[in-house]
């Protein structure tokens, strides 16, 4: 872990990458709730991370860096909008949807929601992928079944064991994430 | 505002079933101080996973080192209040010059895909910049035309009386305007070429020769016809203004009068000719050879040259091909419902970029597009 750059050693380009790695995806699909185009969109989060390599920002911890750049996508992506020469309904909803601090929290909350469980469901192999995110969607199990075709039998095993697998997972994760912890202070 | 990302990490391991005890009472308190976190969609949460996999993160990592890089170069020049640096500045300076005179050597053997590109009459190609000028000469060294940005001015007043010819090659995303020694216009659309006298002869016949689409602004002679050969069609005209759209791809080739009178024919049965007037079209039938001529709205064909990209009833696969020209790029749809509805639709090549068209399109027909490169992939 060497994301947070605390020591006083350069961000090199190994550090961004893994802030990259981790963060891209999340912030540019919360960047497209308010600018439609997508290359827009990819330009804007890119200079974010021009931004942290260039002035060599350093984060204490991965909460302040997460805080940092949706605070920053937000301004920018305000910025730009506040810009466009065609000021249409479309505009003054992004703006007041941006400007809304309770909402900003709400959107927020849900892209990191779908990092994290994107980020946890990646390890299971695609049926079982399938399967959770028809159950995420609060579909039942005979419904599931009746779609994919399988049995309702098969469902329940299947799912049964993604959540074992999962569980395993977040039970590594806490662990690296206490050592981590001890060995930081 | 840090508990946020608590109750994320709280909400997903719920929603896995790896909750223990004490976090689902640590979730049940935090749920209360922040009651927008029961209204999470988790339809929308789900779609997003799946668009996440639409995102092509490897090549937005290249445009970060790139754009990193280009940043880094510009403060070369703060650092020259030092005087150490000074000389190190005008060694790099040196070196940079002695890069380009070498570049620019190796530039005139390898003609870049998307150059503007004029032959000469000895067969030599130059290589047009749209935003520099330029001085034609013919093998006497006369000078034959001038170029400025993205207009090439013939001489009207040479000496020289040979029939010679340059030929000007538009890449696909470009377009470029053209005045013959005649003071002829000509507007070549992206993707075409035009292979024209140097200058004109006397008691001859104005003879151009079109692949792809051009619009003509003929200068009125009635001594010498002016005519168009494209891909087996010939267009007659003695003064007048019109769209030949001729690329080796469509089935047609179209022919839109805006202003005075054209003969239109087939080269292998001339005596067959049709004559159009304004606001009318002619189309040949590469397959059937026969022609047909229909009412039309002149707009539509001639937009183009003032970089507007007009769709009017168009089927989506060939708006496509349209878009492919304009901008350079392939686009290819698997989606045959999208492929087989018709749109109408206005844009500015020079305010819309083509994610922008894609983008407008998909607000009236839904499907998702990734783009790698100049390659664009349409799905559902």
């Amino acid at each position: 872990m060497t994301i947070f750059n605390s020591n006083n050693s350069l961000l090199s380009e190994s550090d961004l990458k893994s802030m990259f790695d981790l963060y891209y995806k999340s912030i540019l699909l919360y960047a497209n709730r308010f600018l439609p185009s997508k290359a827009e969109c990819e330009d804007l989060i890119q200079d974010i991370f021009v931004d942290i390599w260039e002035k060599q920002l350093s984060f204490p911890d991965e909460i302040s860096l997460k805080i940092y750049l949706y605070k920053s996508t937000r301004n920018k992506c305000y910025n730009v909008i506040k810009h466009k020469k065609v000021q249409d309904n479309y505009v003054d909803d992004a703006l007041k949807s941006l400007d809304d601090d309770n909402l900003f929290l709400k959107q927020i909350l849900e892209e990191e929601i779908v990092r994290q469980l994107h980020q946890a469901i990646e390890i299971l192999p695609e049926r079982k992928k399938e399967i959770l995110k028809l159950s995420l969607r609060g579909i039942k199990n005979n419904e599931i079944a009746e779609r994919l075709n399988i049995k309702l039998q098969t469902v329940k095993t299947l799912k049964s064991q993604s959540y074992k697998i999962l569980r395993a997972q977040f039970k590594d994760i806490d662990s690296v994430l206490c050592l981590f912890i001890n060995s930081w202070h | 505002m840090k508990d946020i990302f608590n109750i994320s990490t709280l909400i997903v391991k719920k929603k896995l079933k790896s909750l223990s005890d004490s976090e689902e009472s640590r979730l049940k308190q935090l749920k209360k101080e922040f009651p927008l976190s029961k209204e999470v969609d988790f339809d929308a949460v789900v779609q997003k996973i799946t668009d996440y996999s639409n995102i092509d993160k490897d090549k937005a990592w290249q445009a970060v080192l790139k754009k990193y890089k280009k940043r880094q170069t510009k403060p070369v020049f703060l650092l020259t209040t030092q005087p150490f640096l000074k000389y190190a500045a005008i060694l790099l300076c040196l070196l940079g010059l002695t890069y380009y005179f070498v570049a620019n050597q190796q530039a005139v053997e390898v003609i870049p895909k998307d150059a503007i590109v004029l032959q000469l009459e000895n067969g030599d190609s130059k290589i047009i910049s749209a935003n520099g000028e330029e001085k034609i000469l013919n093998s006497d060294g006369e000078l034959v035309g001038v170029q400025k940005e993205s207009e090439l001015v013939y001489a009207n007043d040479l000496k020289s009386k040979k029939l010679v010819y340059n030929e000007l090659k538009i890449p696909f995303g470009k377009t470029f305007q053209l005045v013959l020694s005649d003071g002829t216009k000509v507007h070549l659309n992206s993707g075409s070429s035009l292979k024209f006298p140097v200058t004109f002869i006397k008691g001859n016949k104005r003879m151009v020769f079109l692949s792809g689409e051009a619009y003509f602004e003929v200068s009125k002679d009635k001594l010498h016809p002016f005519i168009v050969h494209s891909n087996g069609v010939d267009v007659k005209v003695l003064g007048t203004k019109f769209n030949v759209s001729s690329y080796a791809e469509d089935k047609d080739i179209n022919t839109v009068l805006v202003e005075g009178s054209v003969q239109v024919y087939d080269r292998t049965a001339p005596e067959h000719k049709s004559i159009i007037e304004p606001g009318e079209k002619a189309s040949f039938n590469r397959v059937n050879k026969n022609i047909a001529i229909t009412k039309v709205d002149v707009n539509l064909y001639t937009s183009w040259t003032n970089g507007q990209l007009v769709f009017k009833g168009v089927r989506f696969q060939d708006m496509i091909i349209k878009l492919e020209r304009a901008y350079n790029v392939s686009i290819s749809s698997n989606n045959k419902d999208l492929n087989e509805e018709i749109f109408s639709a206005n844009f500015d090549l020079g305010v819309d970029n083509v994610e922008d068209v894609l983008y407008y399109i998909s607000r009236s027909h839904p499907f998702d597009f990734t783009r790698t490169g100049n390659k664009i992939i349409i799905n559902k």
